[in-house]
C-alpha cells in the first residue's frame, strides 16, 4: 500500500512536460477531496490529484506500537516525540486553535505560513497542505446532520442518507443505537461501539439513574459516532486501545483521509502527485487548465482535465477560486463553530482508580435539545484527560507547581472535559477578502470574524443550561473557557450551495456558478454550520459530487 | 564555576520530585533553555531567578508568588520545561502517574495540599516583595 502511495509520488516528480490530460483533477488530499475522487475511480474514469503532501518525516518511525502507560515507563526516547525535538510540545501560549497538535501532529500544518500565508486581527485558523489535510490530526467525530441542520441548504438530509452510509462503509464508523440514535440518526454500516473507561462509565451509570428527569429538559447523553474501528475493516484496526490517538496512528483504527489515498494508489485510474501547489484554474474549450507549482524546484505546470474538483480545505478552495476569477479584494463571508471548554470534575469518580485500557477520543456524546428532535440542538463530546501529560494542565493552573502536580495526580481520573460546539451563521462582520502579494511575496487572506452579541448571549445561555444538567450527573464545572473564534478548526461558507444564481456561489450539485466543470466538494459550500462536526457531512456531500460528476461524465 | 542552568534544573528537580536528575536530562534541559527562554528576560525575572540560583530552597516562595503575580514568568515557564523533560522520562514517570487513593484520602490531601499552597504564597509574596522591591530600588539609583 505505502509503495503505490510513494511511486505515485516519485513518477510525478520524474516525470517532464505537460502531464496527459486526465478527467478528474481533485484538488487537496484531505476528507473531502479522497472521499469526492472514490466514487470516480470506481467509476472507471481518470482521475489525478494534486497536493503539496506535507507528511511526518520525523516522529512517526519513533512512535513504538504500545500503550501510553507502556511507553511512559519504558521508552527512553519518548521526549523526542512527547516535546518534540524543538521542544515545541512545551506550550506556553494560551489553549487557541490547534491547541491538540502534539509534536507528532504538527507536520499538518507545516509550510502554510509561507505558502497560505493570512492576517488577521485574532481570527488565526489553522490549515493544512498535508496528505491527508486537517484530518490527519482529526478527531475522528461524525455525527451526521439531524434534518433541521440542513436549514439553509439547498439539499436535506435523505439527499444524503445513502452517502453517509457509503462513506461509513469505506472509513469504517463505530457507535450505538442508544439514547441519541432519534438525534444521530442509524446507519447500516454502524460498527459496535467502543469501549468507554472508567470515567464515562460513571457518567454513564449516573445519567440511568436520572435519566427521565434529564431527558424532559432535553438533555441526552449517548455513545459518540467515531471513525474508530472496533472490528477490522479493509486491513485496518482494530483499536488497541493504546491511547496514542492524539500522537500516533499505529493500530490503523482511527480513520485518516491518506488510508483512502493509499487504496486509490493500487488503481491504474488514480494517480496521485504529491509536492503540487495549485494556483488558479481557467476553462478553455471544454477543458480546464489548473496552473500549480512544483514546490521540488519551483517550476510551473500545467495540468488538464475534463473536470476539476477544489478540495483544498475551505480557505484554501477560496484563494484558489478568488486568484482564477480575479477577485481580488470582494469580501467573501465565511462561518466558525465556536467551542466552549469546559473543564469538570466528576465527585463520583474521586478516589476511584482509572481504567487504563482506553482510546483518547470522545468518550461520551451530550445532545442539548431542549425543543426536541424537530428544533436546533446543541452537540458536545467529553473526553477524559490522560494522555496529553500532566504538565501541561499544571501550566493551566495558578498554584505551585509541585502542589498542582500532587493535585493533578489525585483528581485526573475524575477531570471530565466537555467540548461544546455552537452553531454559526453568516453575518456582515464575518468574511474574508484576498489581497494580492506584493511581488514575489504569496496572495494572503484577510479574515474578519466578529460575533455579535446576540450570538455570544445565546451560547453563554446554552452552556449555562448544559452545565447546570451535568450537576446531576454529579459533575461540577471548574472551569469554562472560549479557546478562541478558530479553536474548532470547523471552516465553511465562503462558496455556499443556493438555490439562487449569484457570483461565488455553488449550485445544489456542487458546481461553483459561473463554470462549466469546476466542482467544490470541500466545506466552503456549506452555508452555515450547525452545532455539530461537519466532517462526517462533508464526506458524504464530496461523495455525492463524486457520483454526479460521474454521471455528467457518463454523459 | 557552576553552570547557572544546572543550578536551576538540579533545584527545580529537586523542588518538584525531591530527586536528582541524571547528565542528560540536565543537558536536555539546557538545549530545551536554548529553544524557548528569551535571552534578555525582564528585570523581575532576571532578580527572580538570581536569587533562587543562590538560594534554591527560596524556589517554592517564588513559584508561589509566581503563580498569583506572573504566572507566565520565566521562572514558572523555566519550572514548566523541567516538569515536562522528567514527566517523560520512564526513570520518574511514576511521579506522574495518577495516585489511587480512597475518597476520603483524596479529600484529606487535597486539603494538605490547599493549605500548604496558601502557606507557601502568603510567605512567596512577602519574599518577593522584598527581593523585587529591592532590585527596584537599586535599578532606579
Amino acid at each position: 500500500m505505502q509503495s503505490s502511495l510513494e511511486r505515485g509520488t516519485e513518477s510525478s516528480v520524474s516525470n517532464g512536460g505537460e502531464p496527459p490530460r486526465v478527467d478528474v483533477l481533485v484538488v487537496g488530499s484531505g476528507a473531502s477531496g479522497v472521499n469526492a475522487a472514490y466514487p470516480l475511480v470506481e467509476a472507471g474514469f481518470q482521475v489525478r490529484m494534486l497536493d503539496v503532501g506535507t507528511r511526518d518525516d520525523s516522529y512517526e518511525a519513533l512512535i513504538p506500537a504500545r500503550s501510553f502507560q507502556e511507553i511512559r515507563h519504558t521508552d527512553p526516547n519518548q521526549h523526542r516525540y512527547l516535546l518534540g525535538d524543538r521542544f515545541d510540545g512545551i506550550p506556553f501560549g494560551p489553549v487557541g486553535a490547534g491547541a491538540q497538535l502534539t509534536p507528532p501532529r504538527q507536520f499538518v500544518c507545516r509550510d502554510t505560513n509561507d505558502l497560505t500565508p493570512v492576517v488577521s486581527d485574532g481570527f488565526t485558523p489553522v490549515e493544512s497542505l498535508a496528505l491527508g489535510g486537517l484530518a490527519s490530526a482529526w478527531g475522528a467525530g461524525c455525527p451526521p446532520f439531524a434534518d433541521s441542520d440542513f436549514a439553509g441548504f439547498p439539499i436535506s438530509a435523505s439527499v444524503l442518507q445513502a452517502h453517509y452510509e457509503a462513506v461509513a462503509q469505506r472509513i469504517g464508523i463505530s457507535g450505538a443505537r442508544d439514547d441519541l440514535l432519534p438525534f444521530l440518526g442509524d446507519l447500516q454500516a454502524m460498527q459496535p461501539p467502543a469501549a468507554v473507561d472508567s470515567n464515562a462509565q460513571s457518567l454513564l451509570r449516573q445519567y440511568e439513574r436520572v435519566r427521565p428527569r434529564l431527558n424532559r429538559s432535553g438533555f441526552h447523553l449517548g455513545r459518540p459516532r467515531l471513525a474508530l474501528l472496533t472490528r477490522e475493516h479493509r486491513g485496518r484496526g482494530p483499536t488497541q486501545y493504546w491511547d496514542m490517538d492524539f500522537w500516533a496512528d499505529k493500530d490503523r483504527a482511527v480513520y485518516r483521509p491518506r488510508w483512502t489515498v493509499e487504496e486509490l494508489c493500487t488503481s491504474s485510474h488514480f494517480e496521485y502527485r504529491a509536492s503540487r501547489f495549485v494556483e488558479a484554474f481557467a476553462e478553455s474549450g471544454d477543458d480546464i487548465i489548473v496552473r500549480a507549482r512544483n514546490l521540488n524546484g519551483g517550476e510551473a505546470e500545467v495540468h488538464r482535465a475534463r473536470t476539476l474538483i477544489l478540495a483544498a480545505g475551505t480557505f484554501g478552495t477560496t484563494r484558489i477560486v478568488l486568484r482564477s476569477l480575479g477577485l481580488y479584494g470582494r469580501r467573501v463571508p465565511f462561518v466558525c463553530n465556536p467551542h466552549t471548554y469546559a473543564a469538570m470534575l466528576n465527585l463520583r469518580m474521586l478516589g476511584q482508580r482509572p481504567e487504563d485500557r482506553r482510546h483518547s477520543l470522545a468518550q461520551l456524546c451530550v445532545v442539548h435539545a431542549p425543543r426536541g428532535t424537530a428544533g436546533p440542538t446543541t452537540v458536545g463530546h467529553i473526553y477524559s484527560y490522560r494522555s496529553l501529560l500532566t504538565f501541561r494542565l499544571a501550566k493551566e493552573t495558578r498554584l505551585p507547581l509541585r502542589d498542582s502536580l500532587g493535585a493533578l495526580r489525585l483528581l485526573l481520573p475524575a477531570l471530565t472535559l466537555l467540548i461544546l460546539q455552537h452553531a454559526d451563521e453568516p453575518s456582515p462582520k464575518k468574511y474574508c477578502v484576498l489581497v494580492r502579494g506584493q511581488g514575489p511575496e504569496p496572495d494572503r487572506l484577510e479574515l474578519h470574524y466578529e460575533r455579535s452579541l446576540e450570538e455570544r448571549q445565546a451560547a453563554d445561555r446554552v452552556e449555562r443550561e448544559v452545565v447546570a444538567q451535568f450537576r446531576r450527573l454529579r459533575c461540577l464545572c471548574l472551569q469554562r473557557s472560549y479557546p478562541g473564534d478558530a479553536a474548532s478548526v470547523h471552516y465553511a461558507g465562503t462558496l455556499p450551495m443556493t438555490e439562487t444564481e449569484q457570483e461565488l456561489t455553488t449550485d445544489p450539485s456542487g458546481r461553483l456558478r459561473g463554470t462549466r466543470s469546476v466542482y467544490v466538494a470541500d466545506g466552503s459550500a456549506f452555508p452555515r454550520l450547525p452545532s455539530r462536526g461537519h466532517t462526517f457531512t462533508m464526506m458524504a456531500n464530496a461523495n455525492r459530487v463524486g457520483c454526479l460528476i460521474s454521471e455528467r461524465l457518463r454523459g | 564555576m557552576t553552570d547557572p542552568l544546572e543550578t536551576e534544573s538540579l533545584a527545580i528537580s529537586q523542588y518538584l520530585l525531591a530527586v536528582r536528575p541524571g547528565r542528560d536530562l540536565v543537558q536536555r534541559y539546557r538545549d530545551a533553555n536554548a529553544e524557548l527562554c528569551p535571552e534578555q528576560p525582564a528585570w523581575q525575572d532576571r532578580a527572580m531567578l538570581d536569587f533562587v540560583r543562590r538560594h534554591p530552597r527560596s524556589l517554592p516562595l517564588f513559584d508561589a508568588a509566581s503563580g498569583v503575580l506572573r504566572p507566565h514568568s520565566l521562572l514558572r515557564r523555566k519550572i514548566l520545561v523541567m516538569m515536562a523533560i522528567l514527566e517523560t522520562t520512564p526513570q520518574f514517570a511514576a511521579h506522574f502517574d495518577t495516585e489511587n487513593a480512597g475518597r476520603l484520602q483524596v479529600l484529606a490531601k487535597l486539603g494538605a495540599y490547599g493549605l500548604r499552597s496558601v502557606v507557601t504564597t502568603v510567605a512567596g509574596l512577602l519574599m518577593y516583595a522584598i527581593v523585587i522591591g529591592t532590585r527596584h530600588r537599586v535599578l532606579r539609583e
